[in-house]
């Protein structure tokens, strides 16, 4: 009972968890200009962060080390250094979009503007981290950002044409207004958002602090492979509500004020509360899961004693990184900086660093001196190596994009 | 192997060189980015309208239809600033340029209004009034320009 009652609360979590201010922006840009003729690109995304998750995790259970440590150590200081400073700043932007994102959610339900909520959101992120145990932070944030589920019911109480979205979504073609460039950067940007690097980190980083052996193998299997592609259909929900509500009105999202229109549409003031507290909990649960994961991979590669399993005096320097960190971003939205655009570059940023991510992983997990019986098989590495060359296109083809259409214009 | 190395940087620069032609304030020029600042304003006014309305059947909260207006309002003033210093040389562009900038004043000033009611500053103009006078601007911006 015990075991079916971690499993399903790991499945929550990982549902809950599963999406950030990427995605909820991206989605919501999409839906509004394409309709669903980018859905396709969600399951590509889940399907890899769900094989290299999987096998971040496999890494950290079997050797007892996280990922991170197992590069540099396997690919030497080198090439680990180029891979550490492309992840953390990645990761940087990443936790400043994040920390913009809560303070936006907090300006939808209070009027009350985003720099007075920046360094409440900021401190509460460092107080978090700091005092909070890390099963209770990744709980609680990732069971109460299931409330986005409003957007999946949102799209059964909008009254859709489902023939028409399916169609949208199985034969996507690109409208009229948008140039085919267009479409291309915005289905990079959705794969970034979908594989963003810190998930990994975390998530690697994260079963050494819980102190997962072989036999946690199954159940993180388990949260992986239903957990993170319910939480892709929550991903197509947000574009589904875009695409019937504000696509029809001409209303290209650009705020996150317009992403949560439709589900006001569709149930009113009550689901305006759940989307709200949806956001916060995602949004928040992600800021600080980049928070973490920037002292986790500093930490790791310079060998610093990290965690949060252990006492905060015990790792000082990682909960100093973490603290400058929070700093930095906050500073960086006290410029005035609109913390939507650092959404969707840190997503067009996430993709075009994949590879530097995901390469290192693919090799630690073919090291039979690490893994032992648990080495990657051949179907593993088929399908990885199939997506190191999705990642490489999307990686390469970003910057042409970015600047050919302008950053999406 | 250090000639290999200037000939990868020469072509890299000619390939951004060549690539920076092609963004779209060089390709499609002053009409490309008055379409693109039109294209935001109109959406902004019905953002705004959209916002209003399910306010107006109270669906909606008073503080997210004002953050809804607000931000409509900065994506207007955002692509005003966009377009405010450009110089047109075409009589056509100026004159496109004209309509836009005064649309966007009076899309800004609707929007503004609408706030004050939704913040129950001043009881003018209903917010069926307003939402209608935002569409309405929209359209007529729309079909001027075209």
């Amino acid at each position: 009972m015990a075991k079916l009652f971690s499993v399903a609360l790991g499945i929550l979590t990982a549902i809950g968890g599963f999406l950030d201010i990427g995605d909820l922006v991206t989605n919501a840009v999409v839906g509004s200009r394409f309709g669903l003729a980018l859905a396709w690109v969600v399951p590509v995304g889940v399907l890899g962060i769900c094989l290299y998750a999987n096998m971040a995790g496999r890494v950290a259970a079997v050797s007892g080390r996280a990922t991170f440590e197992i590069i540099r150590e396997r690919l030497g200081p080198k090439a680990a250094a180029s891979n550490l400073s492309a992840s953390f700043l990645i990761n940087l932007m990443t936790l400043t979009a994040e920390i913009g994102g809560v303070a936006l959610a907090l300006q939808l339900a209070t009027d009350v503007g985003r720099m007075m909520w920046i360094p409440v959101a900021a401190f509460a992120v460092w107080v978090v981290v700091w005092r909070v145990r890390f099963s209770i932070m990744e709980n609680v944030t990732g069971l109460i950002g299931l409330c986005l589920i409003v957007f999946a019911v949102s799209v059964f109480a909008l009254h859709p044409n489902w023939g028409d979205l399916i169609h949208q979504a199985t034969a996507p073609i690109i409208p009229e207004q948008e140039s085919s460039a267009t479409y291309w950067y915005y289905a990079v940007a959705l794969f970034g958002a979908a594989m963003t690097p810190y998930e990994v980190f975390f998530f690697s980083s994260g079963a050494v602090e819980e102190h997962w052996t072989r036999k946690d193998l199954g159940t993180s299997r388990l949260n992986v492979m239903i957990g993170f592609p319910l939480g892709g259909i929550l991903s197509i929900a947000i574009a589904a509500c875009a695409t019937i509500v504000l696509l029809p009105n001409q209303i290209e999202v650009t705020s996150l004020s317009q992403t949560v229109l439709p589900v006001v549409a569709a149930g009113g003031k009550l689901a305006l509360a759940f989307v709200i507290v949806g956001i916060v909990a995602a949004t928040f649960g992600a800021a600080l899961e980049t928070t973490l994961s920037g002292g986790y991979i500093l930490a790791q590669f310079l060998g610093w004693t990290w965690g949060k399993f252990r006492r905060p005096a015990e790792a000082a320097r990682f909960h100093v990184v973490m603290f400058v960190t929070i700093v930095v971003g906050s500073a960086v939205l006290f410029t005035g900086v609109d913390p939507i655009l650092v959404t969707e570059y840190s997503v067009v940023f996430s993709a075009i660093a994949l590879p530097l991510t995901y390469l290192p992983i693919l090799i630690v997990a073919n090291d039979a001196q690490y893994m032992g019986d648990e080495t990657n098989g051949k179907v593993m590495n088929t399908l990885a190596s199939v997506y190191l060359v999705i990642i490489l296109i999307a990686s390469l083809s970003a910057i042409p994009l970015m600047i050919v259409t302008g950053a999406g214009q | 192997m250090r000639i290999r190395a200037a000939l990868a940087l020469a072509l890299l620069m000619i390939g951004l060189g060549l690539l920076l032609t092609r963004c779209p304030a060089n390709r499609d020029g002053m009409p490309g980015q008055l379409a693109q600042a039109m294209e935001e304003t109109t959406g902004a006014a019905r953002s705004g309208a959209l916002a209003l309305d399910l306010w107006d059947n109270r669906r909606s909260s008073a503080a997210l239809t004002s953050v809804a207006l607000s931000d409509a309002r900065d994506e207007v003033v955002k692509a005003y600033q966009g377009i405010a210093d450009l110089k047109a040389d075409d009589p056509v562009d100026i004159e496109r340029q004209r309509a836009l900038t005064d649309s966007m004043t009076t899309i800004v000033g609707q929007l503004n209004a609408a706030a004050a009611t939704v913040r129950e500053v001043t009881p003018e103009p209903d917010p069926r009034r307003a939402r209608e006078g935002l569409i309405a601007s929209a359209d007529a911006l729309e079909s001027r320009y075209r």
